[in-house]
């Protein structure tokens, strides 16, 4: 069967910060290192990890707030996203943000902020805007007749619904997702959850979908890339990560959200390391419950499994 | 023995005069894990606030017992809530960044907890206590984390820290108010692990807080379920999840997607909590969202006493 070519095709994009840290000290953190990945049509790709694992970085790099150092992101129609025109990726790629009560401009009505992203056509009479913008605020679950109320009038489920309309209102191809449900209750999320599966369905949209809660990674992703420190540690289908995972940080995850069904995982020992330090070999080796000395010693390179599966980790596979 | 006992707690803001929890009761003994989960504005962290006397003075509390042991903590004046917050109950935050003091390191936090208590104490015998503190909750290089400053330490590390500052004076309730709602997942699990043992060890009650009803499920003996300011249903935990019997506390369940269970839709609940202004007029403060409401469900009264607030139960 031919493969489809990917709708974004991300090639070793790498991504470092200088910042001061004391009187002219200054230090790197290598936020993405040789970060590449396809993302498919009308697909899920979830992106799990935790503090300073590089997932909001790598967001901030596919929307153009940040450019990476080095590495390309390719479309289907063999351009670079990096090189097009700030409108032009607008049309391409959006994003709903992690806090509905600091995302939306307190100042501006909510058909405002949704209609902001189509100041860019020209080409739209206002009849058009205004009828694009209730129409899709409908869709969402937001009745047109409170599009000139502000968003301190609504719930944190109705602003993120408000979100969605606004990253949807330029028919992008790909939405970026950066937690976009950690901060609402349960019962809300799983509106919103249902809300972005239909969506998908209709708009064929591609979603990146960021999240530190892996049930919710788990139900709405096809394929999950799990990070740490900047880089890829491993990537597979849902059903792989959640019942084959390989690495031994995907395994501490799963167990630590899920203990009862993971108990024969080892615990982690240790915190977080410091994004600031350089390390040879495994950035993983000091947590690590198997590390043994080659780890430590080079480059970690991926190994590949048939079905698409791929593990950074010298001792697992 | 029996180390709170809580009937009948209301917390009502003064002016308009809103009740905000009402009919709140449960017991804590000693050694006990009580979990108390909730979405937000439920009350959960009302209710933890007023056994702690920390509730501003626009609200006012009342209660039929409000006990800790044998003394009430209704109506103490500041020098009697200061004997005893940190010696009899202490309470861990939710944002472990933001409770500690920017300005002061953690050694000087620390010993002002312990000196609170404790000020006939030497300064040894002080940084004695905080290095044994540190220690027990899992803190390496002690003396280089004394000296650091909150913005130095992680979150995980800085929850440990808060964790020993409320340990300091050897109180025998701990409130834990969603201490883990800020950290990342794997350091969730240390956190939480490590209060557990923590209570079994120094023969503490906790009470845990949180919106996440399954991580309450895995650390916690009994559960209340708290909804618009009183708990609709409590019971043991497995029991409560396997066979939940308020329609919100089911609700709950079902809003979770679950990646081991078959592949369906997580169903939310339809419409929102409604204000403590709406949920005046309201016998059922869950009727106006429930699959399962009724029409005696708008005209009769709920007893108080039974452990499911609920006409209809499951």
């Amino acid at each position: 069967m031919k493969k489809t070519s990917p709708l974004l095709s991300v090639q070793n994009i790498s991504k470092s910060y200088t910042v001061s840290s004391g009187f002219l000290k200054k230090e790197t953190i290598y936020a993405l290192q040789q970060v590449s990945f396809d993302l498919q049509s009308n697909q899920t790709l979830g992106v799990v990890g935790e503090s300073g694992c590089g997932k909001s970085t790598l967001a901030k790099v596919l929307l153009g707030i940040e450019s990476p150092d080095t590495g390309a992101i390719y479309t289907q129609k063999g351009n670079n996203l990096l090189e097009l025109s700030q409108k032009e990726r607008a049309k391409t790629i959006q994003m709903v943000f992690q806090d509905p009560y600091s995302s939306l401009n307190p100042r501006k009505t909510i058909f405002e902020s949704v209609a902001t992203p189509l100041s860019f056509n020209k080409s739209l009479s206002k009849k058009e805007i205004k009828d694009q913008v209730l129409g899709l605020l409908d869709r969402v679950g937001i009745s047109p007749d409170n599009a000139k109320a502000y968003p301190h009038q609504f719930s944190g489920g109705q602003r993120q619904r408000i979100g969605l309309a606004r990253g949807l209102i330029t028919n992008p191809e790909i939405l970026i997702c950066d937690e976009a449900v950690s901060a609402l209750d349960v019962s809300i999320q799983a509106d919103i959850l249902n809300l972005l599966v239909d969506l998908q369905e209709e708009r064929k949209l591609a979603y990146l979908f960021i999240s530190h809660d892996l049930s919710v990674v788990h139900y709405l992703s096809h394929t999950i890339l799990v990070m740490y420190l900047g880089k890829i540690v491993e990537m597979g289908n849902q059903e792989t990560i959640l019942r084959g995972a390989k690495h031994p940080y995907t395994q501490s995850l799963l167990k630590s959200c899920y203990p009862e069904k993971f108990s024969n995982f080892s615990d982690l020992k240790s915190d977080l390391p410091s994004p600031f330090e350089c390390y040879t070999g495994c950035e993983f080796a000091s947590r690590c419950p198997y590390v043994a000395d080659q780890c430590r010693e080079k480059e970690i390179p991926f190994h590949y499994f048939s079905d698409g599966h791929s593990v950074s980790c010298l001792l697992r596979h | 023995m029996k180390l709170l006992e809580i009937k009948g707690l209301n917390i009502t803001l003064k002016t308009p005069r809103l009740p905000l929890v009402y009919d709140m009761s449960f017991e804590l003994s000693e050694g006990e894990i009580l979990g108390i989960v909730g979405e937000s504005g439920c009350g959960k962290s009302l209710t933890n606030h007023a056994i702690m006397g920390l509730l501003p003075p626009e609200l006012e509390v009342e209660a039929d017992i409000l006990n800790f042991k044998e003394d009430s903590l209704l109506n103490l004046s500041p020098s009697q809530w200061q004997k005893h917050r940190g010696a009899n109950i202490s309470m861990i935050f939710q944002n472990p960044m933001s409770a500690l003091n920017p300005c002061w390191t953690i050694e000087y936090q620390l010993k002002e907890a312990i000196t609170a208590h404790f000020p006939k104490l030497s300064e040894e015998e002080k940084t004695q206590r905080c290095f044994e503190l540190l220690e027990k909750v899992g803190i390496t290089a002690i003396h280089h984390r004394l000296q650091s400053y909150p913005h130095q330490l992680s979150g995980g590390m800085c929850q440990r820290v808060m964790i020993a500052q409320a340990l300091a004076c050897r109180p025998k309730v701990l409130l834990a108010d969603e201490p883990t709602t800020a950290l990342d997942v794997t350091i969730q699990k240390q956190i939480l692990d490590l209060l557990t043992e923590l209570a079994k060890s120094e023969g503490l009650a906790l009470v845990l807080v949180s919106h996440d009803l399954s991580l309450i499920s895995r650390y916690c003996q009994r559960v209340l379920v708290m909804y618009a300011g009183t708990v609709i249903e409590e019971g043991q935990c497995q029991k409560l999840l396997n066979s939940p019997q308020h329609p919100y506390t089911k609700g709950l369940l079902n809003a979770h997607p679950d990646p081991f269970g078959p592949k369906k839709r997580p169903m939310a609940i339809p419409g929102r909590v409604p204000s403590p202004q709406e949920a005046l007029s309201l016998k059922c403060k869950f009727s106006p969202r429930c699959f399962n409401k009724k029409p005696e469900c708008e005209e009769q009264e709920i007893s108080k006493t039974s452990s499911v607030k609920c006409l209809f139960p499951l």
